[in-house]
């Protein structure tokens, strides 16, 4: 499948920090995916040399197949996006900030950029000043800027960012709609992860400044190696769990019995519990999260994959 | 490219209200200007401060003209309109020609939309280039407003006459500092013209030296003061500390900016002009260089 973007060992230096560090990412075309991080873990920065706001130090970046050092501007043709929160000049309305910024990539119809407006839920108030928009309102014209004109490839820094929950639903719904009729590739920065499992296919995760893990969701969860158990008899159960030479870490969470193994070894401990006269009710991958295998990955920094 | 890019630049300056700060001050500089020359006693003020000037005018005007000397047909609206014009050349177009290239990069990283306008595929060098003119078509328009009042105000006040000119200056002329002559008031009128060509070229100068501080900073004060201050402080070193920074009174920008006086003379001394204006060709030149460099290398972070 093509690279709508893909970034080689990507490097941004100030000073002797290194913000980012060897970062290589892969998105898909025709996929959404969620950059996940922290703050100050480089998302922004990372997405900064993306889009050629800042040079990278080492590395390279390729956006839609263009790299972006041999084609300078025209490689972000076909890129629509914003970098932290979308900004506008003020002093125009919301339809005029949409044709400016069209302008500068080609220019867009009267239609498009009624089309871009209605897909965000702002009509009626498009021909307004921008200053008198609300955060919400501003988001929502970010999204519609990047849509003028016609990019294939969208890339969005924290668009929930300062969001209440219904605006913040509104604007998945815009990246889930935008995904399913138009076929948009989107790669969508955020520290929420509850986002991330409603929305995307793949994801990235960096802390700092390192890629920890990149690839689709559920192989992020089923890395996890953390099952728990539910039986007639906990004591003699944890007694076979502890003695059986597959099972590392046992222990107690929720009333369940919780064992780390790999997920091959499973099989083989249920029948040590049954055949050791255990009944076992119940057993399945441990209750972690996203935000478990989340926090757990960046509070430690280290590669899980 | 930077013909679209400039129209874009076009349509945003219009609606900056910030930007009508310099027509504001421009009416203020006009209005204040009027009432000073309006309430002046110009007889008493020539017999005081150029007293052999005005010996010399009274015998012009028996001896050439056979009629007595009457000095406010010298000043009238034309004078009015070119004194006004030598004032502002000094002080007032340098902070304008200052405001508009130091709030043209700095401003929108300020806003945080320049950002948002090079995430698009939009060259930089170009982007720059198309704000210069935008710089440019401002100035003009700020200068033929500043122009367009004086006359709108001192023609019909102080009426339409000929002028008195003087060789090597117009304005701050002193006692002996060269011959005068009348001058008509259509040829007063080309010259005004020149004068407003030219030295308004000349102020390119400071306004991309402006844009260069512009491309460095995130804020629009630093190069708006920047500006104007390393202006004042060139005037400084090239006039009131002459002699003592002779050795590099030369190559100051501001020794080479102020040749429009020169379009007064009797005989412009197109020579000597010339060779200003190449001066500041390159200046403007040097420091538009130096902006388009630094704006292609900068990290922008706001």
């Amino acid at each position: 499948m093509a690279e709508a973007l893909k970034t080689d060992a990507l490097v941004k230096r100030y000073g002797r920090r290194r913000v980012v560090d060897g970062v290589s990412l892969s998105v898909r075309e025709g996929e959404i995916y969620g950059f996940l991080g922290p703050n100050g873990s480089g998302k922004t920065t990372t997405i900064r040399m993306v889009l050629g706001l800042i040079a990278p130090t080492e590395g390279s970046v390729e956006l839609l197949g263009r790299d972006i050092a041999d084609w300078g501007p025209r490689s972000r043709e076909g890129v629509g996006g914003f970098v932290e929160t979308p900004t506008f000049y003020p002093y125009l309305s919301g339809e005029m900030n949409l044709r400016t910024y069209a302008d500068l990539s080609g220019g867009a119809s009267r239609a498009e950029v009624h089309e871009a407006v209605a897909l965000v839920g702002l009509e009626g108030r498009e021909g307004d000043l921008v200053r008198t928009y609300s955060f919400g309102m501003r988001q929502r014209l970010g999204i519609a800027a990047a849509l003028l004109p016609r990019p294939r490839f969208l890339i969005l820094d924290e668009p929930s960012l300062g969001l209440d929950p219904h605006g913040m639903k509104e604007i998945r719904d815009v990246m889930l709609r935008l995904h399913r009729e138009k076929g948009l590739t989107i790669l969508f920065s955020t520290h929420l992860l509850a986002e991330v499992q409603l929305v995307c296919t793949r994801v990235g995760i960096l802390q700092l400044g390192k890629l920890l893990y990149e690839g689709p969701l559920e192989g992020l969860l089923k890395a996890e190696r953390t099952f728990r158990v539910r039986t007639d008899r906990a004591e003699r159960a944890r007694e076979v769990l502890s003695a059986h030479p597959a099972v590392r870490a046992v222990g107690v969470e929720d009333g369940f019995l919780t064992f780390e193994a790999d997920p091959e070894a499973v099989p083989v401990v249920n029948r040590a519990l049954v055949e050791a006269g255990v009944r076992v009710y119940e057993l399945g991958p441990g209750a972690k999260s996203l935000e478990d295998v989340f926090l757990e990955m960046t509070s430690h920094g280290e590669k899980v994959l | 490219m930077v013909f679209r890019l400039f129209r874009i630049e076009v349509r945003k300056i219009v609606r900056r209200r910030d930007l009508y700060v310099s027509v504001a001050l421009v009416a203020i500089f006009v209005a204040a200007f009027f009432y000073g020359f309006a309430r002046q006693n110009w007889d008493a003020w020539f017999r005081g401060h150029k007293g052999a000037v005005y010996r010399a005018l009274e015998q012009y005007s028996r001896i050439v003209l056979h009629r007595p000397f009457n000095l406010s047909e010298y000043t009238n609206g034309i004078y009015f309109t070119g004194m006004a014009v030598g004032f502002s050349f000094h002080l007032l177009i340098p902070i304008v020609a200052s405001l508009i290239g130091g709030i043209l990069v700095a401003g929108e990283a300020k806003d945080g939309t320049l950002r948002a306008v090079l995430i698009r595929p939009v060259s930089r060098s170009q982007l720059l280039l198309a704000k210069f003119g935008v710089a440019i078509v401002y100035l003009v328009l700020v200068m033929a407003f500043y122009v367009g009042s004086c006359l709108a105000l001192g023609v019909p006040t102080f009426g339409w006459n000929h002028i008195l000119a003087f060789n090597n200056a117009f304005m701050q002329v002193g006692e002996g500092r060269g011959a005068f002559f009348v001058m008509e008031p259509s040829e007063a009128i080309r010259r005004l013209g020149l004068v407003c060509a030219l030295g308004g070229y000349a102020m390119l100068v400071v306004a991309s030296l402006a844009l260069f501080l512009s491309t460095l900073f995130d804020s629009p004060i630093v190069p708006i003061v920047g500006a104007v201050g390393l202006y004042f402080i060139s005037l400084i070193l090239g006039t009131e500390a002459e002699g003592f920074f002779e050795e590099i009174r030369k190559y100051l920008f501001t020794s080479h900016m102020f040749f429009w006086r020169n379009l007064f003379a009797k005989e412009i001394p197109w020579g000597d002009v010339g060779r200003d204006l190449l001066w500041c060709t390159g200046y403007t030149a040097g420091f538009l260089l130096l902006a388009l460099v630094a704006f292609r290398v900068r990290d922008v972070k706001s």
